[in-house]
């Protein structure tokens, strides 16, 4: 008898404790798997490593984020991806850039594990992302990406100097020549191959110029609007530092910041080294607002998600990371933790009082995105990069003066429409 | 083990491993062969097999032989054609610069007692340093605005020099990021060749009253001159190749203006996507490194 009630005492304590494994298994069903996460560095990337830490906590999945500089980061994840045993199986992208990884067969499609109720917490609100800013991440219905913040260009300027933002190319004009005489900086641009055809499109588009046609055959950089945005750079250009052929945008931010500059053309991502309280003189005195344009103010637009590679073994445990990192509350907590420089794509946030209050150019973002015609895509095609690059080349020749204006939008457009 | 050869006298055929010793021997060096074969050789080959192929890599399903297609696109490309050029200048002006100041800077610290191995550590130092992190320290170095260098030169009353934004300047600048790394390579061949030296001719041309500049020119230059080739080989290999450097630097701009033809190979790779381009600029490459090698190498033999 006393063995039989050991025996079942020993069997009761057995069953407890498979069933406590089973409970902790599922409730971290994931645990143990190890992903590599390769993204830009900047703000959010070191919050994004903190929060890989909690999850962890919560998941046992462990994500190792690797952070490399902006203008490296796509050569390093196509190197990666298109060899047969990557390592990476998380990427942040920007969405110019999901037409060729979508060709090269690169990345999968998200939406499978959007559907699942398994995978999906119901309290995520997937619809609190707008339908444009998903759409921006679909090629052939398929989600490629999901979006957690999108970037823009605004023109800031320091208010010791300049007492009202300029409304027009002419008045920018005027108050660059104007300040430079004064002995100050009139203008500061990002003008290296990383960015200076963001600043030519900029000009191009609030010109009311295309840059390609629908169906992405031609090139238009042969029409007057095209023309007069090169002329208004360059002229735009004298006044500006000369390195700024060589800038990118931190550069440009840091100079800003340092209280010489009237003016820059900036992103949203640097305000938060423009108004780093550390480094910044000009945290009282800086000012934001929509760069003016001939017919329209307007600034090209483009959105960063995080995407999951073919190589991924574990696509399901990417998803949960993936999903943990852009729900709201998450998406709020590195708004302010950016100092603002996170634009998210939750209407919630954009529209949100505090946040709105907090960081000013906020409103400023939220006109470029809300407002039709206030903001452009890049186009969506798999020579994006390629094309991108020979015009940010073409457009440092013509402000370095090696090429006329025409000779560089010629040579541009031949060399496009050829890749096209 | 015998043939008859035509003469009709008979001789032994020579064996492959003539003793214990040559089989142990060439199992000794096979994993190293096999490892340089399969690292070196087989890259080589598939590059070149690509090279007349034309394979986009996001479609890799649908390469297609080309036959010399990727060549003609090559030597008709301007880009590419000025990155030849670029390449030829920069690998140029670096090696032989950087030649004259490792023989001057191992002829003045040859001449010192006190201090040589500080001065030595000291000047091979920017070996040291990864090419990347080179282009990177220089780009500050060198920034318009921000940068000590123009700072300097402010200093010293002058305005301010546009290093990397101007297109002439922006070369100039790469050269001598390079020149200072890889004058250090030249400084400790010449310098131990200057240690080697037999002391004997160069007293004997003191005594007979030669000035430094003759007895450097006469005597010391003669004997430095097999090492300098082997070092201007060495160095005009890596200059031709250079790829970090120049990309951390100025990311071959501004404009085309500091794009070399390993940056060239890369975009057309990775940004391009035509890995047949790609392929065919390495083989170029391959093939203007091997026949300046020989040429170096067969010179060398001559004036031994």
């Amino acid at each position: 008898m006393k063995m039989k009630k050991k025996v079942l005492a020993a069997a009761f304590m057995a069953a407890s404790m498979m069933l406590g494994i089973t409970a902790q298994a599922e409730e971290k069903p994931y645990e143990g798997v190890e992903l590599n996460f390769l993204r830009h560095s900047g703000y959010d990337a070191d919050w994004m490593a903190e929060k890989a830490e909690d999850f962890y906590e919560e998941t046992g999945i462990r994500v190792n984020i690797e952070q490399v500089a902006y203008s490296d980061s796509h050569n390093k994840f196509v190197v990666d991806a298109s060899s047969a045993g990557g390592t990476y199986d998380i990427y942040a992208t920007t969405e110019y850039w999901l037409p060729e990884f979508y060709e090269g067969g690169w990345i999968i499609d998200l939406q499978q594990f959007v559907d699942d109720p398994a995978l999906m917490n119901e309290a995520y609100n997937i619809e609190d992302i707008p339908e444009s800013m998903l759409e921006l991440n679909r090629i052939d219905g398929k989600l490629l990406a999901i979006p957690w913040k999108f970037n823009s260009q605004m023109l800031v300027y320091n208010t010791n100097m300049v007492q009202q933002a300029p409304a027009s190319w002419e008045e920018l004009l005027e108050e660059a020549k104007r300040q430079t005489e004064a002995g100050n900086m009139g203008m500061t641009l990002a003008l290296s191959k990383a960015s200076a055809m963001d600043i030519y499109l900029n000009l191009l588009y609030q010109n009311g110029g295309t840059f390609l046609s629908e169906d992405l055959k031609t090139c238009y950089l042969d029409t007057e609007e095209a023309k007069e945005a090169l002329e208004f750079l360059v002229a735009l250009s004298a006044y500006a530092s000369d390195g700024s052929v060589n800038n990118q945008w931190p550069e440009t931010a840091t100079l800003f910041s340092q209280g010489n500059v009237a003016m820059a053309y900036t992103v949203n991502t640097q305000m938060g080294n423009i108004l780093d309280p550390e480094k910044s003189e000009v945290i009282a005195c800086t000012a934001v607002a929509e760069q003016p344009g001939p017919v329209t103010a307007c600034a090209t637009s483009s959105t960063w998600g995080l995407c999951i590679t073919k190589n991924c073994e574990n696509p399901e445990a990417a998803f949960l990371f993936i999903e943990y990192i852009t729900e709201a509350e998450n998406m709020r907590e590195l708004v302010e933790q950016t100092g603002g420089s996170t634009n998210p794509v939750r209407t919630s946030l954009l529209n949100d009082e505090k946040l709105v209050g907090e960081y000013p150019w906020f409103s400023v973002m939220s006109d470029i995105s809300s407002q039709d015609g206030h903001t452009f895509a890049y186009p969506k095609t798999t020579q994006c990069t390629s094309i991108m690059e020979i015009l940010a080349g073409h457009v440092q020749e013509a402000v370095n003066g090696t090429e006329s204006v025409e000779e560089a939008l010629d040579n541009a457009k031949t060399e496009i429409e050829a890749l096209l | 083990m015998e043939q008859v050869m035509d003469s009709g006298v008979k001789q032994k055929k020579r064996k492959l491993f003539r003793s214990r010793d040559d089989k142990m021997m060439f199992a000794m060096l096979a994993p190293a062969v096999i490892a340089v074969f399969v690292i070196s050789i087989v890259p080589l080959v598939y590059t070149f097999y690509l090279s007349f192929h034309n394979y986009i890599l996001t479609k890799p399903q649908e390469i297609s032989f080309f036959g010399f297609g990727n060549f003609i696109r090559v030597f008709s490309d301007s880009a590419i054609l000025e990155s030849i050029r670029n390449t030829l200048i920069f690998t140029v002006c670096s090696v032989s610069i950087s030649l004259v100041v490792g023989v001057a800077l191992a002829s003045l610290i040859n001449n010192v007692t006190r201090g040589k191995t500080f001065f030595r550590i000291v000047i091979f130092t920017p070996m040291m340093f990864s090419a990347v992190v080179v282009g990177v320290i220089w780009r500050f170095l060198f920034n318009n605005e921000m940068g000590i260098l123009n700072y300097l030169v402010q200093c010293l009353g002058f305005s301010r020099i546009n290093w990397l934004g101007d297109a002439k300047m922006a070369m100039v600048s790469a050269i001598i990021a390079d020149v200072w790394q890889w004058s250090s390579y030249t400084f400790i061949l010449a310098l131990a060749a200057m240690e080697a030296m037999d002391p004997e001719p160069i007293e004997a041309a003191t005594v007979d009253g030669a000035s430094a500049v003759q007895i450097f020119f006469r005597i010391k230059f003669h004997a430095l001159l097999p090492v300098l080739e082997v070092a201007a080989m060495f160095r005009f290999i890596w200059a031709f190749r250079s790829f970090d450097l120049i990309y951390a630097l100025t990311n071959g701009g501004p404009g085309t203006a500091t794009e070399t033809m390993a940056l060239e190979v890369w975009r057309q790779a990775f940004t391009r996507y035509d890995v047949g381009v790609s392929s065919a600029i390495s083989v170029l490459m391959f093939l203007i490194l091997t026949v300046l090698s020989i040429a170096i190498l067969k010179n060398s033999m001559k004036s031994d």
